[in-house]
Protein backbone atom coordinates (compact mmCIF):
# COMPACT_ATOMS: atom_id res chain seq x y z
CA UNK A 1 0.00 0.00 0.00
CA UNK A 2 1.62 3.46 -1.13
CA UNK A 3 1.21 6.00 1.76
CA UNK A 4 -0.52 9.53 0.31
CA UNK A 5 0.90 12.26 1.69
CA UNK A 6 -1.86 14.80 1.84
CA UNK A 7 -0.75 17.82 -0.11
CA UNK A 8 -1.34 20.42 2.24
CA UNK A 9 1.83 18.33 4.62
CA UNK A 10 3.46 17.65 0.98
CA UNK A 11 3.29 21.60 0.80
CA UNK A 12 4.90 22.35 4.14
CA UNK A 13 8.49 24.38 3.53
CA UNK A 14 11.23 24.45 5.83
CA UNK A 15 10.53 26.50 8.68
CA UNK A 16 14.03 27.87 9.72
CA UNK A 17 12.65 29.79 12.64
CA UNK A 18 11.68 26.12 14.29
CA UNK A 19 14.85 24.70 12.46
CA UNK A 20 17.08 27.05 14.76
CA UNK A 21 14.79 26.59 18.14
CA UNK A 22 15.51 22.80 17.32
CA UNK A 23 19.25 22.99 17.30
CA UNK A 24 19.26 25.13 20.44
CA UNK A 25 17.21 23.05 22.14
CA UNK A 26 18.84 20.40 21.06
CA UNK A 27 22.42 21.90 22.63
CA UNK A 28 20.60 22.95 25.59
CA UNK A 29 19.25 19.27 25.84
CA UNK A 30 22.72 17.84 25.40
CA UNK A 31 24.31 20.24 27.93
CA UNK A 32 21.17 19.32 30.39
CA UNK A 33 22.08 15.42 29.69
CA UNK A 34 25.89 15.81 30.42
CA UNK A 35 25.71 17.75 33.29
CA UNK A 36 23.10 15.48 35.14
CA UNK A 37 25.28 12.45 34.54
CA UNK A 38 28.40 14.78 35.59
CA UNK A 39 26.63 16.18 38.91
CA UNK A 40 23.26 14.86 39.68
CA UNK A 41 23.87 11.03 39.34
CA UNK A 42 24.89 9.69 42.06
CA UNK A 43 27.95 7.47 41.12
CA UNK A 44 27.01 3.99 41.31
CA UNK A 45 30.64 2.69 42.76
CA UNK A 46 29.98 3.87 45.89
CA UNK A 47 26.95 1.98 46.16
CA UNK A 48 28.70 -0.97 44.64
CA UNK A 49 31.63 -0.96 47.45
CA UNK A 50 29.68 -0.19 50.25
CA UNK A 51 28.72 -3.51 51.36
CA UNK A 52 31.97 -4.75 50.65
CA UNK A 53 33.38 -2.67 54.11
CA UNK A 54 32.33 -1.35 56.71
CA UNK A 55 32.22 2.36 57.02
CA UNK A 56 36.31 3.69 58.45
CA UNK A 57 37.59 0.34 58.30
CA UNK A 58 39.62 -1.70 56.12
CA UNK A 59 38.60 -4.38 53.89
CA UNK A 60 40.78 -6.57 52.39
CA UNK A 61 39.08 -7.53 48.75
CA UNK A 62 39.55 -10.87 47.61
CA UNK A 63 41.54 -11.77 44.11
CA UNK A 64 40.05 -9.94 41.22
CA UNK A 65 38.91 -12.64 38.62
CA UNK A 66 35.59 -12.48 36.42
CA UNK A 67 33.26 -13.56 38.96
CA UNK A 68 34.83 -11.20 41.93
CA UNK A 69 35.42 -7.30 40.74
CA UNK A 70 33.63 -4.75 42.12
CA UNK A 71 34.37 -2.14 39.61
CA UNK A 72 35.42 -2.28 36.03
CA UNK A 73 38.73 -2.54 35.03
CA UNK A 74 40.31 -3.81 38.09
CA UNK A 75 43.87 -5.33 37.21
CA UNK A 76 43.56 -9.12 37.79
CA UNK A 77 47.20 -9.03 38.71
CA UNK A 78 46.67 -6.28 41.75
CA UNK A 79 45.04 -7.15 45.27
CA UNK A 80 43.20 -3.89 46.67
CA UNK A 81 41.92 -3.13 50.06
CA UNK A 82 38.98 -0.26 50.52
CA UNK A 83 38.21 2.20 52.88
CA UNK A 84 35.05 4.20 52.78
CA UNK A 85 35.46 7.26 54.76
CA UNK A 86 33.69 9.53 56.84
CA UNK A 87 35.32 12.36 58.20
CA UNK A 88 32.47 14.79 59.10
CA UNK A 89 33.08 13.62 62.94
CA UNK A 90 36.65 13.39 63.28
CA UNK A 91 39.52 12.90 61.20
CA UNK A 92 40.66 10.11 59.96
CA UNK A 93 44.39 8.18 60.36
CA UNK A 94 45.40 5.81 56.87
CA UNK A 95 47.74 3.75 57.05
CA UNK A 96 49.71 0.97 55.50
CA UNK A 97 53.01 -0.47 53.94
CA UNK A 98 53.84 -0.50 50.96
CA UNK A 99 55.68 -3.56 49.71
CA UNK A 100 57.34 -1.62 46.82
CA UNK A 101 57.44 1.48 44.58
CA UNK A 102 54.20 0.01 42.50
CA UNK A 103 52.03 0.13 45.78
CA UNK A 104 49.57 2.93 46.02
CA UNK A 105 47.00 4.68 48.28
CA UNK A 106 44.56 6.89 46.24
CA UNK A 107 41.62 8.65 47.55
CA UNK A 108 37.92 9.69 45.59
CA UNK A 109 35.76 11.61 46.10
CA UNK A 110 31.79 11.17 45.89
CA UNK A 111 31.86 12.56 42.50
CA UNK A 112 34.49 9.90 41.60
CA UNK A 113 37.80 12.69 41.45
CA UNK A 114 41.07 11.00 42.75
CA UNK A 115 41.43 14.27 44.88
CA UNK A 116 44.84 12.32 46.47
CA UNK A 117 47.55 9.74 45.32
CA UNK A 118 50.65 9.02 46.35
CA UNK A 119 52.92 5.64 45.17
CA UNK A 120 55.42 3.84 46.59
CA UNK A 121 57.93 6.15 44.41
CA UNK A 122 57.37 9.28 46.10
CA UNK A 123 57.82 8.03 49.56
CA UNK A 124 61.63 7.49 51.05
CA UNK A 125 59.78 5.38 53.42
CA UNK A 126 58.26 1.53 53.03
CA UNK A 127 55.41 2.79 55.84
CA UNK A 128 52.45 5.78 54.91
CA UNK A 129 50.29 7.44 57.49
CA UNK A 130 48.22 9.79 55.99
CA UNK A 131 45.96 12.48 58.31
CA UNK A 132 42.71 12.76 56.14
CA UNK A 133 40.98 16.07 57.65
CA UNK A 134 38.49 18.30 56.12
CA UNK A 135 40.13 21.22 54.71
CA UNK A 136 38.44 23.77 57.47
CA UNK A 137 40.31 21.57 59.97
CA UNK A 138 43.80 21.04 58.40
CA UNK A 139 46.04 22.04 55.63
CA UNK A 140 44.89 21.80 52.07
CA UNK A 141 47.06 19.25 50.46
CA UNK A 142 44.93 19.43 47.10
CA UNK A 143 47.48 16.86 45.24
CA UNK A 144 50.26 14.72 46.13
CA UNK A 145 53.51 16.37 46.32
CA UNK A 146 57.25 15.34 46.25
CA UNK A 147 57.94 16.85 49.35
CA UNK A 148 54.79 16.30 51.10
CA UNK A 149 54.73 12.69 50.47
CA UNK A 150 58.41 12.20 51.34
CA UNK A 151 57.79 12.30 54.73
CA UNK A 152 56.50 9.36 56.66
CA UNK A 153 53.18 11.09 57.65
CA UNK A 154 50.74 13.65 55.22
CA UNK A 155 47.90 15.11 56.61
CA UNK A 156 45.72 15.36 53.44
CA UNK A 157 42.88 18.39 54.11
CA UNK A 158 39.84 17.60 52.10
CA UNK A 159 36.87 19.19 50.52
CA UNK A 160 34.41 16.77 50.47
CA UNK A 161 34.00 14.71 54.06
CA UNK A 162 33.11 11.23 52.82
CA UNK A 163 34.68 9.22 50.38
CA UNK A 164 37.15 6.14 49.65
CA UNK A 165 40.68 5.60 49.48
CA UNK A 166 41.70 2.41 47.80
CA UNK A 167 45.03 0.59 48.61
CA UNK A 168 46.24 -1.04 45.27
CA UNK A 169 49.18 -3.32 45.65
CA UNK A 170 49.94 -5.11 42.53
CA UNK A 171 52.08 -8.62 42.55
CA UNK A 172 54.99 -9.27 40.78
CA UNK A 173 54.04 -13.01 40.58
CA UNK A 174 52.15 -15.53 43.10
CA UNK A 175 55.04 -16.03 44.48
CA UNK A 176 54.17 -12.37 46.44
CA UNK A 177 50.56 -13.43 46.96
CA UNK A 178 51.19 -13.95 51.11
CA UNK A 179 53.16 -11.23 51.40
CA UNK A 180 50.86 -8.73 49.53
CA UNK A 181 47.69 -10.19 51.56
CA UNK A 182 49.59 -10.02 55.17
CA UNK A 183 50.72 -6.21 53.90
CA UNK A 184 47.34 -5.28 53.03
CA UNK A 185 45.41 -6.96 56.24
CA UNK A 186 47.83 -4.41 58.31
CA UNK A 187 46.72 -1.58 56.48
CA UNK A 188 44.34 0.21 58.78
CA UNK A 189 42.19 3.20 58.45
CA UNK A 190 40.16 4.42 61.75
CA UNK A 191 39.04 7.59 63.07
CA UNK A 192 42.13 9.41 64.91
CA UNK A 193 40.57 10.08 68.14
CA UNK A 194 40.06 6.17 68.40
CA UNK A 195 42.37 4.51 70.81
CA UNK B 1 -65.63 23.63 -8.24
CA UNK B 2 -63.00 21.41 -10.25
CA UNK B 3 -61.36 19.04 -8.75
CA UNK B 4 -58.01 19.95 -8.42
CA UNK B 5 -55.29 18.28 -10.85
CA UNK B 6 -52.85 16.22 -9.72
CA UNK B 7 -49.18 17.04 -9.87
CA UNK B 8 -48.52 14.36 -12.11
CA UNK B 9 -51.01 14.71 -14.19
CA UNK B 10 -49.96 18.46 -15.07
CA UNK B 11 -46.25 17.43 -15.73
CA UNK B 12 -47.94 14.21 -17.97
CA UNK B 13 -49.43 17.08 -20.28
CA UNK B 14 -46.80 19.72 -20.49
CA UNK B 15 -48.08 21.97 -18.12
CA UNK B 16 -45.72 21.78 -15.63
CA UNK B 17 -42.59 22.36 -17.41
CA UNK B 18 -39.56 24.09 -14.86
CA UNK B 19 -38.72 27.45 -16.57
CA UNK B 20 -35.47 28.05 -18.74
CA UNK B 21 -32.90 29.94 -16.67
CA UNK B 22 -30.71 32.07 -18.61
CA UNK B 23 -27.27 31.30 -17.86
CA UNK B 24 -25.54 34.47 -16.53
CA UNK B 25 -21.36 34.51 -16.46
CA UNK B 26 -19.60 34.37 -13.23
CA UNK B 27 -18.76 37.37 -11.35
CA UNK B 28 -15.51 37.94 -9.70
CA UNK B 29 -17.03 39.60 -6.30
CA UNK B 30 -14.59 41.51 -4.81
CA UNK B 31 -15.16 43.03 -1.40
CA UNK B 32 -17.45 41.60 1.16
CA UNK B 33 -19.23 38.44 0.70
CA UNK B 34 -22.60 38.91 -1.33
CA UNK B 35 -25.58 38.54 1.10
CA UNK B 36 -27.04 35.12 0.61
CA UNK B 37 -30.95 36.19 0.03
CA UNK B 38 -30.05 38.67 -2.13
CA UNK B 39 -30.31 36.11 -4.94
CA UNK B 40 -33.21 35.85 -6.28
CA UNK B 41 -33.30 32.81 -8.53
CA UNK B 42 -34.19 28.92 -7.00
CA UNK B 43 -31.41 27.57 -8.60
CA UNK B 44 -28.65 29.73 -7.48
CA UNK B 45 -30.28 29.31 -3.71
CA UNK B 46 -29.75 25.97 -3.96
CA UNK B 47 -26.65 25.59 -5.35
CA UNK B 48 -25.40 28.38 -2.82
CA UNK B 49 -27.39 26.50 0.50
CA UNK B 50 -25.21 22.85 -0.66
CA UNK B 51 -22.27 25.23 -0.34
CA UNK B 52 -23.32 25.85 2.78
CA UNK B 53 -24.42 22.81 4.22
CA UNK B 54 -20.23 21.75 2.55
CA UNK B 55 -18.74 24.73 4.30
CA UNK B 56 -18.59 23.57 8.12
CA UNK B 57 -16.84 19.97 6.79
CA UNK B 58 -14.69 22.11 4.15
CA UNK B 59 -14.03 24.18 7.38
CA UNK B 60 -12.96 21.41 9.55
CA UNK B 61 -11.14 19.14 7.56
CA UNK B 62 -9.17 21.58 6.94
CA UNK B 63 -8.63 22.77 9.75
CA UNK B 64 -7.73 18.78 10.84
CA UNK B 65 -5.38 18.87 8.12
CA UNK B 66 -3.96 21.74 8.78
CA UNK B 67 -3.40 20.92 13.05
CA UNK B 68 -1.84 17.41 11.51
CA UNK B 69 0.69 18.74 9.12
CA UNK B 70 1.34 21.29 12.36
CA UNK B 71 1.95 17.90 14.70
CA UNK B 72 4.02 16.46 12.45
CA UNK B 73 6.02 19.05 11.88
CA UNK B 74 6.75 19.82 15.46
CA UNK B 75 7.38 15.99 15.89
CA UNK B 76 9.82 16.16 13.32
CA UNK B 77 11.40 19.24 15.10
CA UNK B 78 11.50 17.59 18.35
CA UNK B 79 13.04 14.63 16.65
CA UNK B 80 15.72 17.13 15.13
CA UNK B 81 15.79 18.48 18.97
CA UNK B 82 16.55 15.35 20.42
CA UNK B 83 18.22 13.65 18.50
CA UNK B 84 20.73 16.60 18.33
CA UNK B 85 21.04 16.81 22.05
CA UNK B 86 21.35 13.03 23.27
CA UNK B 87 22.86 11.65 20.22
CA UNK B 88 25.95 14.58 20.39
CA UNK B 89 26.11 13.78 24.68
CA UNK B 90 26.26 10.51 23.99
CA UNK B 91 28.70 10.48 21.40
CA UNK B 92 31.20 12.60 23.35
CA UNK B 93 30.35 11.56 26.56
CA UNK B 94 31.20 7.34 24.78
CA UNK B 95 33.61 8.17 22.70
CA UNK B 96 34.86 11.58 23.20
CA UNK B 97 36.50 14.26 20.89
CA UNK B 98 39.73 15.77 20.19
CA UNK B 99 39.66 17.97 23.42
CA UNK B 100 38.99 15.27 25.92
CA UNK B 101 40.61 12.24 24.19
CA UNK B 102 44.23 11.22 22.76
CA UNK B 103 43.87 8.61 20.18
CA UNK B 104 47.09 6.67 18.92
CA UNK B 105 46.05 3.78 16.40
CA UNK B 106 43.88 1.72 18.62
CA UNK B 107 44.27 3.11 21.61
CA UNK B 108 42.72 6.00 23.50
CA UNK B 109 43.32 7.12 26.38
CA UNK B 110 40.84 10.34 28.25
CA UNK B 111 43.56 12.66 29.09
CA UNK B 112 42.26 14.35 32.76
CA UNK B 113 41.13 10.99 33.80
CA UNK B 114 40.19 10.87 37.71
CA UNK B 115 41.31 14.52 37.95
CA UNK B 116 39.33 16.72 39.79
CA UNK B 117 39.80 19.68 37.29
CA UNK B 118 38.56 17.52 34.69
CA UNK B 119 35.87 18.89 32.37
CA UNK B 120 32.30 17.38 32.29
CA UNK B 121 32.56 15.36 29.40
CA UNK B 122 35.28 13.09 30.87
CA UNK B 123 33.71 12.89 34.56
CA UNK B 124 30.30 11.59 32.59
CA UNK B 125 32.50 9.29 30.60
CA UNK B 126 33.82 7.80 34.41
CA UNK B 127 30.70 8.23 35.94
CA UNK B 128 28.88 6.20 33.34
CA UNK B 129 31.49 3.28 32.92
CA UNK B 130 31.36 2.86 36.92
CA UNK B 131 34.96 3.18 36.87
CA UNK B 132 37.52 4.98 39.57
CA UNK B 133 40.81 5.69 37.71
CA UNK B 134 43.93 6.75 39.75
CA UNK B 135 44.36 10.76 38.50
CA UNK B 136 46.52 11.38 35.67
CA UNK B 137 49.10 12.89 38.02
CA UNK B 138 50.31 8.89 38.51
CA UNK B 139 48.50 6.53 35.62
CA UNK B 140 47.47 6.55 32.08
CA UNK B 141 44.77 4.42 31.13
CA UNK B 142 45.22 3.68 27.15
CA UNK B 143 41.89 1.47 25.92
CA UNK B 144 41.84 -0.52 22.66
CA UNK B 145 38.51 -2.52 20.86
CA UNK B 146 40.12 -2.52 17.87
CA UNK B 147 43.38 -3.53 16.33
CA UNK B 148 45.53 -1.51 13.92
CA UNK B 149 44.03 -2.85 11.21
CA UNK B 150 40.55 -1.38 12.41
CA UNK B 151 38.93 -4.66 13.23
CA UNK B 152 37.53 -5.70 17.23
CA UNK B 153 38.94 -7.52 19.39
CA UNK B 154 37.76 -11.05 19.70
CA UNK B 155 38.58 -13.10 22.76
CA UNK B 156 38.56 -16.12 20.74
CA UNK B 157 41.66 -14.85 18.18
CA UNK B 158 45.04 -14.66 17.81
CA UNK B 159 46.77 -11.52 18.41
CA UNK B 160 50.27 -9.86 18.15
CA UNK B 161 51.20 -6.60 20.59
CA UNK B 162 54.30 -5.35 19.60
CA UNK B 163 56.20 -2.25 19.54
CA UNK B 164 58.81 0.32 22.10
CA UNK B 165 58.34 -1.08 25.42
CA UNK B 166 56.39 1.99 27.18
CA UNK B 167 58.62 4.09 28.78
CA UNK B 168 56.80 4.67 32.47
CA UNK B 169 58.24 3.43 35.31
CA UNK B 170 55.38 0.22 35.19
CA UNK B 171 52.97 -0.90 32.80
CA UNK B 172 50.61 -3.61 32.38
CA UNK B 173 48.72 -5.19 29.74
CA UNK B 174 45.55 -6.31 30.61
CA UNK B 175 42.19 -7.61 28.35
CA UNK B 176 38.83 -7.30 29.73
CA UNK B 177 35.46 -7.90 27.77
CA UNK B 178 33.85 -4.68 26.63
CA UNK B 179 32.00 -3.75 29.64
CA UNK B 180 35.19 -3.76 31.89
CA UNK B 181 35.33 -7.11 33.35
CA UNK B 182 38.51 -9.28 33.33
CA UNK B 183 38.20 -12.36 31.30
CA UNK B 184 38.05 -14.75 32.94
CA UNK B 185 41.13 -17.25 33.45
CA UNK B 186 42.03 -20.05 30.82
CA UNK B 187 45.09 -21.33 30.52
CA UNK B 188 47.09 -18.19 31.56
CA UNK B 189 46.38 -15.02 33.15
CA UNK B 190 44.81 -12.28 30.58
CA UNK B 191 47.55 -9.33 32.26
CA UNK B 192 50.83 -9.53 31.91
CA UNK B 193 52.87 -6.66 33.50
CA UNK B 194 56.26 -4.60 32.91
CA UNK B 195 57.85 -6.77 36.37
CA UNK B 196 57.12 -10.11 34.26
CA UNK B 197 57.61 -9.16 30.82
CA UNK B 198 60.57 -10.51 28.36
CA UNK B 199 62.74 -7.66 26.74
CA UNK B 200 62.84 -8.43 23.02
CA UNK B 201 65.76 -7.63 20.36
CA UNK B 202 65.85 -3.61 20.29
CA UNK B 203 64.22 -2.86 23.32
CA UNK B 204 60.79 -3.71 21.85
CA UNK B 205 58.13 -5.45 23.09
CA UNK B 206 56.20 -8.45 22.15
CA UNK B 207 53.45 -9.69 23.48
CA UNK B 208 51.16 -12.65 22.07
CA UNK B 209 47.42 -13.18 22.95
CA UNK B 210 46.13 -16.38 22.61
CA UNK B 211 43.69 -19.37 24.03
CA UNK B 212 46.54 -21.51 23.52
CA UNK B 213 49.71 -21.17 25.59
CA UNK B 214 52.62 -19.53 23.57
CA UNK B 215 56.66 -19.08 24.59
CA UNK B 216 57.39 -15.84 25.40
CA UNK B 217 55.58 -13.41 27.09
CA UNK B 218 51.73 -14.69 26.52
CA UNK B 219 48.79 -12.98 27.73
CA UNK B 220 46.16 -16.07 28.35
CA UNK B 221 42.70 -15.66 26.30
CA UNK B 222 39.23 -17.18 27.58
CA UNK B 223 35.83 -17.19 26.08
CA UNK B 224 34.44 -15.66 23.03
CA UNK B 225 32.70 -12.30 21.92
CA UNK B 226 34.25 -8.94 21.89
CA UNK B 227 37.05 -7.68 24.46
CA UNK B 228 39.14 -4.63 25.09
CA UNK B 229 42.64 -4.41 25.76
CA UNK B 230 43.96 -1.83 28.43
CA UNK B 231 47.90 -0.83 28.35
CA UNK B 232 48.21 1.53 32.34
CA UNK B 233 51.23 2.90 32.30
CA UNK B 234 51.89 4.10 35.98
CA UNK B 235 54.14 6.85 37.25
CA UNK B 236 54.97 8.35 34.06
CA UNK B 237 55.36 11.84 34.73
CA UNK B 238 58.43 12.72 37.11
CA UNK B 239 58.28 14.01 40.14
CA UNK B 240 58.75 17.34 39.00
CA UNK B 241 55.40 17.18 37.27
CA UNK B 242 54.11 16.11 40.47
CA UNK B 243 55.48 19.00 42.75
CA UNK B 244 53.24 21.18 40.06
CA UNK B 245 50.39 19.33 41.03
CA UNK B 246 49.35 20.45 37.70
CA UNK B 247 46.55 17.51 35.92
CA UNK B 248 47.05 18.84 32.64
CA UNK B 249 50.66 19.14 32.16
CA UNK B 250 50.80 17.00 29.24
CA UNK B 251 53.93 14.75 29.11
CA UNK B 252 55.94 13.72 26.22
CA UNK B 253 53.69 11.30 23.94
CA UNK B 254 54.10 7.81 24.07
CA UNK B 255 54.65 5.41 21.70
CA UNK B 256 52.00 2.83 21.89
CA UNK B 257 52.31 -0.97 20.49
CA UNK B 258 50.89 -2.00 17.66
CA UNK B 259 47.81 -4.89 17.42
CA UNK B 260 47.90 -8.12 14.88
CA UNK B 261 45.67 -10.34 14.66
CA UNK B 262 47.45 -13.56 13.70
CA UNK B 263 44.20 -15.78 13.73
CA UNK B 264 40.74 -17.11 14.81
CA UNK B 265 39.45 -20.24 15.27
Amino acid sequence: MILRIPKIIRRQRVRWRWLVAAILAGLLLHLATVFTVTYALPRREFAVLAPLGRLNTMAVLPPITADAQPLPFMMPDTRYAICRYDISKSPLVLRASFADDDWSIALFDPSGDNVYVVTGADLDRREIELLLTTKQDGLASPLSTSKAAAAASVTVGLASRTGVAIVSAPMAGSAFAATVERLLLQASCQPRNKP
Amino acid sequence: MSKPKKLRDLRSAGQLTPPKLPRRPAKVVRGPAPRLFRVGHASRAIRLTRMIDSLPMRALRRFVMRLFANIVELSLYTVIAVAIGFGSAWYMVDYGSSLTVERQGPWLRWTIAGAPGADPYTKAHFSRAGWLPISTVAAHYYLAGKDSSGDALYADCDYTVSGPIPSSHRWTLAAFDISGRTIANGPGQPVIASSAALPGPEATLIVKLSQTTSSGNWLGLSGSGRMQLMLALYGRNDRSVRATGNVLAAPARQLLPRIERTGCR
